[in-house]
Formats: C-alpha cells, structure tokens, sequence
C-alpha cells in the first residue's frame, strides 16, 4: 500500500501528536547503498519530531504494512537519514520507497550513544557490517568538535570491500581521524586489512585506560570487541554498546524488547557492557 | 633492559616476561626490511624464523591450484608473523607477502628452539605465550565462520 499525501495527513499526524502518532514525511531522496541496503532521507510534510541523538532510532511506519525501529544514519537540517536492510515485509515496502512517497515516522526514542561522556578522552568506535549506520552519525559529530577529544580510532570490520557501506563517508572520516577497515573475505586487489575487528585492537592508537569505546554490530561481534577492549584496560561501564531488539511500542509499554530488567527500547538501545554482559550471560545460562 | 628486548617487551607474546627469558629471546633477533609485494616466506618450506612487524603489512595467503592467491588475514604492527616454528613439524602452512613496505624483528627459530631445548624455564614460557596467540587466532577464525555480517537484520 502506498501512502499518499492526502489520506497521509488524516491518518497520521504532521505536528507530533504524541510518541504512538506517527508523523507523516517525505521521501525526498532514496539511494540503493548495496544489493539488500537502502538510504531514505525524509522531510516532514508539517513539523518536525525533536531533533535525535546519534544512537537514537525512530520507528518508520507504513499502513497496511507495518512499523520498525530504524537507527539514525544521519540529520540534513530537519531531514532524516535512515539506512534499511531488506530482511522482511516491512522493509521490503520501505526499501522500495521512491522520492515522493510518504512514510510515517514516531521518535526519536531510546538513549543514545552520550558523547558528552567522552570530552577530554580518547575515544575507541568499533562498528560491524550494518553497525556502521547508527554510529555515523556519531563519528561525524566527532569529527565537528574534534578538538574536545584526545586521539580517535574508528575500527571498521565488513563482509567484504564490495559491501562496505558509506564507502566514500569512511573515505572522508579517514581525513581526519585514524581509520582501519578490515574484511572477512578479501578481494584480489584488496590490499587493505583481512580479519576481525578484535584483531585490529592491538595496533590503535587510543589510550585503553582513558577511552569511551563505542561499539555497534552483530551481537557476538560486539561481545567479543567488548572483551577484547575491556581486556586492554578500559573499564566495562566506559565500553557502550547498541542493542538491537524487536521493539514495538517504543516506549517501554509493551515489553517486546524485554532483556533482563532492561527495556531495550527505552533504556538502550545504547547501554554499558558493565550492564548488559551480566544479563547475557544469565540468559546463556 | 636494552632497546631491543624493550622493543620485544611490546609484543604480547612477550610482555611481562623474567628480563632473564626476554634476554635470550633477543639473542636471536636480526632487524630486517622487505619491499613492497616481497615474499617473507613460502607454504611447505621449514619453519626456522618468525617475525615481528614493526611497520607495514603482511598478507597470509594460499594459491588454489589455478586462479590469484586467497588473502586469508592480514598482520600489521604489533602482530606476530608465523607460528609453525614452535610446534612440530616446524613447517609453514601458508604463504606471506608483504602489501606495503614492511620493518620487523626476525627471529632465529631454529636457534631459538635450540635454546628452549636446553632451559625448561624458556621453552615453558614461550609455548605458554604462542599458544594464547594460537588461540585468539582460532577464536578469530570462528568468528569468521560465522559470517557475522551476512545477515544482520535491520539497522
């Protein structure tokens, strides 16, 4: 189903309503990054949501179809960046968007990832396949105040150089700060690093016992940086990470995104491995 | 201690050894230098040097029987190039070439093996250190078979 302009507006809302009214937006730019990946920008038809965190996420909606958390990619004044991967209905429909269509969109919700927390500190961002997309935006904030933060590594680990997203944004983060891409599976003329992101700790250039590490990929990925960098000295609770749930509501009612005491929704997504490595591992148990 | 078993002491196989372990370890160290695209070494040959690169990068590869070599892993600074030497039969499995204009510290293997045959204190303490890094690599390589980054759902 497609939304258009006129019933978009009876049923969504274009002022904020509340947190579970969706608002309706724009499509106003839409780009295939990869086979599977899309980047939606979308405009508010009306008034904007409040301004998102790096770290935060939004839930796009389409009716008929569906709703899903999305992360932030990134903001262009009151436009927002989404990056999606096909993986399903709903984002089949919101991968096949074109300029013009609308969407509605609720957030932003959650916490993000706190940059205030490391002014003055190294900082140490790990981002695996798709962990890329939320961390973005956080990068390019670093980047924008660079001289409030000691030495920053970005470590990047992919499937493969032909599926790295944001190609030519890691080109331009590398300008100005310390960046290692790594791949699993290495094409011919791949002359860069082959292996996992853990591999790559042991040669950055941050300090371990003065650093905030930021950390976002798929969740074995980010226990095993977690501990690689916790084991390099810095302490549980200054190593954040992202966690991804199936969130619902959105707003810690419903209980969907449920781990431990936690409500990934409202609590996370963005959390310290000091709270999330306890309840982990009890559900491992 | 001297510049070079500091220079040793900054690799993790051999931080925090006695002085004493480090000192014979440094006895066996040459400093070497390899252009870019050079072969350090070969797939079946016998394992009697390993290194450690101080600057530059080092593909491990293997050469299907037709087609380009596969990269397996690349090592950088601060990594250790070749573990064969340690474990019988001493022969390397893979080959290494450099991506870039690589400085590291080679080891004399076959004398370093020599020297752990004869004090017990150094032998236990090395294979202690290369099987942790023995280790990471397998933990390394599951990961990687894992394809973390084939399916990860939505952003």
């Amino acid at each position: 189903m497609t939304l258009h302009e006129d019933h978009a507006v009876s049923i969504g809302s274009t002022d904020g309503a509340g947190p579970m009214v969706p608002v309706i937006h724009r499509v106003v730019a839409a780009t295939a990054d990869l086979d599977d990946t899309t980047t939606l920008t979308v405009r508010p038809v009306d008034n904007a949501l409040p301004r998102p965190q790096p770290g935060q996420f939004n839930m796009l909606w389409l009716p008929g179809i569906g709703e899903v958390p999305i992360s932030l990619a990134g903001l262009d004044g009151d436009d927002l960046v989404h990056t999606i991967r096909n993986v399903g209905a709903v984002t089949d429909a919101l991968c096949s968007l074109q300029v013009g269509d609308f969407l509605g969109v609720r957030g932003p919700f959650g916490a993000g990832w706190n940059l205030a927390r490391a002014r003055g500190r190294d900082v140490l961002v790990v981002a695996g396949g798709l962990g890329i997309v939320p961390l973005g935006p956080l990068v390019d904030e670093l980047i924008s105040d660079r001289a409030n933060f000691g030495q920053v590594s970005v470590v990047i680990g992919n499937r493969s150089p032909d599926t790295l997203l944001y190609p030519e944004r890691v080109k331009s983060w590398a300008e100005s700060l310390e960046v290692e891409v790594t791949v699993d599976v290495a094409s011919p003329d791949w002359t860069g690093h082959v292996g996992v992101v853990t591999e790559l700790l042991t040669a950055v250039n941050t300090d371990p016992a003065n650093q905030i590490a930021f950390v976002c990929g798929p969740e074995v990925m980010m226990r095993f940086a977690a501990e690689a960098v916790i084991d390099r000295g810095t302490p549980a609770e200054n190593v954040l990470v992202s966690l991804e749930r199936n969130m619902h509501c959105a707003i810690g009612h419903c209980g969907r995104c449920q781990l431990g005491p936690m409500f990934i929704c409202k609590d996370g997504p963005v959390l310290p491995w000091s709270r999330v490595d306890p309840v982990l591992k009890a559900r491992s148990r | 201690m001297s510049d070079l078993a500091s220079r040793l002491s900054d690799y993790s196989v051999f931080a925090s050894l006695a002085p004493k372990v480090v000192a014979e370890v440094a006895e066996c160290v040459t400093e070497v230098r390899f252009d870019e695209f050079e072969q350090v070494f070969t797939a079946g040959k016998d394992a009697d040097s390993f290194y450690l690169i101080e600057q530059g990068r080092v593909a491990i590869s293997v050469q299907p029987p037709n087609g380009d070599p596969v990269t397996i892993s690349t090592l950088g600074p601060g990594h250790v190039l070749g573990v064969s030497w340690i474990l019988p039969p001493h022969r390397l499995t893979f080959d290494a070439t450099t991506l870039a204009p690589t400085d590291a510290l080679m080891i004399d293997a076959r004398r370093l093996r020599e020297k752990c045959e004869h004090d017990s204190e150094l032998g236990f303490a090395l294979y202690a250190r290369f099987a942790g890094l023995i280790r990471d690599r397998l933990v390394a390589t599951r990961l990687r078979l894992l394809d973390l980054y084939g399916n990860t759902g939505s952003s």
